[in-house]
């Protein structure tokens, strides 16, 4: 699980293909540019998320 | 040379200057301790907590150069310059599983360097000395190009020297940093990175709400982008440009953002910032909120869509960014934000210089030259060696054309993804021998540089195509960045050379060495 939070936005920020296109627009902002900014912040939840079941899972096996 | 001077912003960008020189100075008793010893004067004594660390990699990583560069690159072709956002995304996850680990064991056998890390892992004096080698060769035009972004911003100010004059003002900014770096160590550029980082985001989050606003909204900028791209694609400026990418940009774009993640964190610099955490804790906790840094720089990299569509006049594209905000602000904030770029210049190159110079005492003087070094000794040449390293940036903006440096620090990247198989494998196993890891570096340094080269210049990628000997013809159907195919064939190499070659040397770590104790 852990290890699957981790992955996941890194697949996708690989992903060109997905997000290379310019709608739908967001306030102007053609698709490619507010997806890649939007998914930063995400990476960051998934980074936390993954701290917090790794810690629990420590915490768990003592 | 000051008849077109902006004397507001000037104003305003000298008091921000002297104001953290006098922090750098100060810096020097902050959490006071001896400044004699290298693990006081170049890991800040490993006393940096979550916070300060925080403040310091931002600073550190996210360069003047950067602030010029990942936007003018979006200036000239649009799209492909985005990709330090997928860069930047994919660092963190991969840095919280393992700079954890680098930590711990550094910590545990007081490692300053890769080159110290590597040494004790493998027991290969040969791999520690090509590890440090390559990390100071990509530093030096690094630092480097930090003085080009200085120089921009100053000559946005209207300064316009004339043959060595030219230079003068960005010598007396670097014998200052020089100066304090000298005294205070790595505590100067993590204060100065306080003052910097606040600053950087006052101004992109200024430039994001006010420039759209002039500009007609991100609808219009969008649109003027789109249109001035289409006119030099038509114009065949460039083979590819728009506001999203071309099929043959793709591959590219994924292998740039995967190569110059492995290489990120190879650089001494990125390392010096890690290591003087106080905690696996404090690093786990900087994995997930330097990403805010990463935002910023996505904001930044569109400032390079809002100068074209300003329709500001360039000499080169690294202009767009001070010209844009020459056009956007009143002078006294156009002052502020160069101050801004400008301490983004000062914090990095500081950190380089002690990071390199660490390595150079540690890597390169101790193990060759002296071996029995005290660590007052140690101290003292890394002082000497971070000045040094200055004074060779300056020549090498001084009698070097720019490009060269750009070129340098292009290939820096795909140098520094090199030692990412020694390193990184070397914090999970100690199956690699560090024979096979030094044949595997050295096959990954001679293809990485030889695929960058071309007549007309280097360039960073190269289509994954080849008539190769016992093989035959070998198509991929695609280009790729030349660090990551490098680093590809270097590990292959390695992992061959390694099942041959059984490794005897000793391993002076232990498994519970790399223990980052989680639930702490």
């Amino acid at each position: 699980m852990k290890y699957l939070l981790l992955l996941v936005p890194c697949v996708i920020a690989l992903w060109a293909p997905l997000y290379n296109v310019a709608s739908p627009e967001i306030a102007g902002i053609p698709f490619f540019y507010w997806f890649q900014l939007v998914l930063i912040p995400i990476s960051a939840l998934t980074i936390y998320a993954a701290d917090r079941v790794g810690r629990a899972r420590a915490c768990s096996s003592v | 040379m000051f008849e077109r001077l902006n004397v507001v912003a000037t104003i305003v960008f000298v008091f921000f200057f002297a104001l953290v020189t006098v922090l750098g100075f100060l810096a020097s008793r902050w959490k006071a301790a001896d400044l004699g010893h290298i693990n006081e004067w170049g890991l800040g004594g490993r006393r940096f907590g979550a916070w300060i660390t925080w403040f310091l990699l931002g600073g550190d990583l996210y360069t003047a150069y950067t602030v010029i560069a990942i936007p003018a690159l979006v200036y000239g072709v649009g799209a492909f310059g985005f990709f330090a956002v997928p860069y930047t995304i994919i660092i963190y996850p991969f840095l919280y599983l393992a700079l954890p680990r680098l930590w711990a064991v550094s910590h545990k056998h007081g490692y300053m360097t890769a080159g110290d890390f590597v040494l004790g892992r493998y027991g290969n004096g040969w791999l520690e000395l090509a590890v440090a080698l390559t990390g100071i060769l990509a530093t030096m035009p690094y630092i480097a190009l930090q003085l080009v972004g200085l120089e921009k911003v100053i000559l946005a100010l209207g300064f316009s020297g004339q043959g060595m004059m030219q230079h003068a003002p960005i010598t007396i900014a670097f014998v200052v940093l020089a100066l304090y770096t000298y005294k205070s160590g790595l505590r100067a550029p993590a204060m100065i990175a306080f003052v910097k980082d606040a600053m950087i985001y006052v101004f992109i989050i200024a430039a994001i709400v006010i420039i759209p606003y002039q500009l007609g909204g991100f609808g219009a900028i969008f649109a003027a982008a789109d249109k001035a791209f289409a006119a030099k694609v038509a114009a065949h400026a460039v083979p590819a440009a728009g506001l999203t990418l071309a099929p043959a940009q793709i591959g590219p774009y994924i292998t740039l953002a995967i190569g110059s993640a492995m290489a990120l964190f190879m650089y001494p610099h990125a390392l010096t910032g890690t290591l003087s955490a106080s905690s696996g804790r404090a690093i786990r906790f900087n994995t997930m909120t330097l990403p805010a840094y990463s935002f910023v720089l996505g904001l930044i990299a569109l400032l390079g869509l809002m100068a074209l569509a300003a329709g500001v006049k360039v000499g080169t594209p690294q202009d767009a960014v001070p010209q844009l905000v020459l056009w956007a602000f009143p002078d006294w904030f156009a002052g502020f934000c160069f101050a801004a770029i400008a301490l983004g210049a000062l914090v990095p190159a500081a950190v380089m210089s002690i990071g390199a110079a660490n390595t150079f005492t540690r890597n390169v003087w101790k193990p060759f030259i002296h071996p029995a070094m005290t660590p007052r000794e140690e101290s003292a040449l890394a002082k000497i060696v971070s000045l040094i390293v200055k004074v060779g940036a300056l020549f090498v903006i001084f009698f070097m054309p720019t490009n060269f440096a750009v070129d340098l620090q292009l290939l820096g990247g795909v140098w520094m993804a090199q030692i990412f198989p020694a390193m990184i494998f070397g914090l999970y196993t100690r199956w690699f021998s560090g024979w096979a890891l030094l044949v595997g570096w050295a096959a990954g340094m001679i293809v990485g540089t030889s695929l960058s080269w071309t007549e007309k210049a280097w360039v960073p990628v190269h289509a994954l195509k080849w008539d190769l000997p016992l093989i035959g013809h070998l198509d991929f159907g695609f280009a790729a960045y030349n660090g990551l195919t490098a680093v590809v064939l270097n590990i292959v190499v390695a992992t061959i050379l390694s099942l041959v070659l059984r490794s005897k040397a000793p391993d002076e770590t232990a498994p519970a060495d790399y223990e980052d104790s989680v639930a702490a």
